[in-house]
């Protein structure tokens, strides 16, 4: 029986994990249109990008594009396999086979 | 960690929801303006080849000029602006897939020398083929089933502009379904999947 991941459970977290889950594997995101895309603060994502990393679930990648600073986001593997846990522990609580 | 089966319910809602937005907020960003652009396009050319048909070559030949230039520019910007997202795992795609345009045009202007067809109508309809193909391919590749439908929805109006519709007709029939299905789609999602 899968588990929930109580890194993940935290509903800005898990709109974070949802929607660099919904990329292709390895692809990025960038942090400025994730914050436009959920609707967070600068401060509030930075802070939740920060303890998805610390779990290894998100990799923060800091770049510079036509001389300015940009920022990418991704879902590693290990976040991938989370977060399909998480989703398959939460199903088995409403008794929903996937 | 306890969780209620209501609260699981509402978790999963949100995902799901998540992932929707996403998906449309991205396929918006990469593909909404150039839809806007070529429907403008298209939409313009046909309606003046309706008006007139004898300079339709070269109202097209002007039409994708415009519509290439338009392109360097959205690329441009994006250029100086920064993709919304990007994949380093795989920097060739972008390459292969313009690779893969510009083969298949290639291949068509190609067919049309050999083949070398009289009536403007059929070579019209063969290049917007051509490109409705290209768009069903890019569906499978991408895995976007949206692009295969629209690329099946546009090769049978296409299909039913040169077999059931009148020739006379045929620039208005392409510029509403064709040209306006293009700018049509492309406004609906900058306006509605925001």
């Amino acid at each position: 029986m899968s588990e929930l991941d109580s890194v993940i459970h935290q509903p800005a977290r898990l709109q974070i994990m949802a929607s660099l889950v919904a990329l292709g594997v390895g692809e990025q995101m960038e942090f400025v249109y994730l914050r436009e895309l959920l609707k967070l603060t600068d401060g509030n994502l930075g802070g939740h990008l920060a303890k998805l990393e610390d779990a290894k679930y998100v990799k923060v990648e800091k770049t510079f594009i036509a001389r300015k600073p940009k920022t990418f986001v991704a879902a590693t593997d290990r976040g991938r396999d989370a977060f399909s846990e998480h989703v398959k522990a939460l199903r088995d609580i409403i008794g929903k086979k996937k | 960690m306890n969780v209620s089966e209501q609260e699981a319910q509402e978790s999963l809602a949100s995902i799901d929801g998540t992932i929707s937005r996403t998906r449309k907020a991205v396929m918006k960003t990469q593909i909404g303006p150039i839809l806007v652009l070529w429907g403008m396009v298209w939409t313009a050319c046909y309606l003046a080849s309706h008006f007139f048909p004898k300079s339709a070559g070269g109202i097209f030949t002007a039409g994708a000029s415009v519509g290439a230039a338009g392109i360097a520019i959205l690329l441009l910007r994006e250029s100086r602006r920064g993709p919304a997202t990007r994949n380093p795992l795989d920097k060739s795609l972008t390459m292969r897939v313009n690779f893969f345009w510009l083969l298949a045009f290639a291949y068509a202007f190609t067919w049309i020398a050999l083949l070398k067809p009289q009536d403007g109508i059929r070579m019209n309809a063969f290049l917007c083929m051509v490109a409705l193909f290209g768009l069903i391919v890019m569906g499978l590749w991408f895995c976007s089933w949206s692009m295969v439908v629209v690329g099946i929805a546009g090769t049978i109006t296409t299909l039913v502009g040169v077999y059931a519709i009148h020739h006379m007709y045929y620039c208005v029939w392409m510029a509403v379904t064709f040209g306006g299905g293009m700018l049509g789609t492309g406004l609906y999602m900058l306006w509605k999947w925001r």
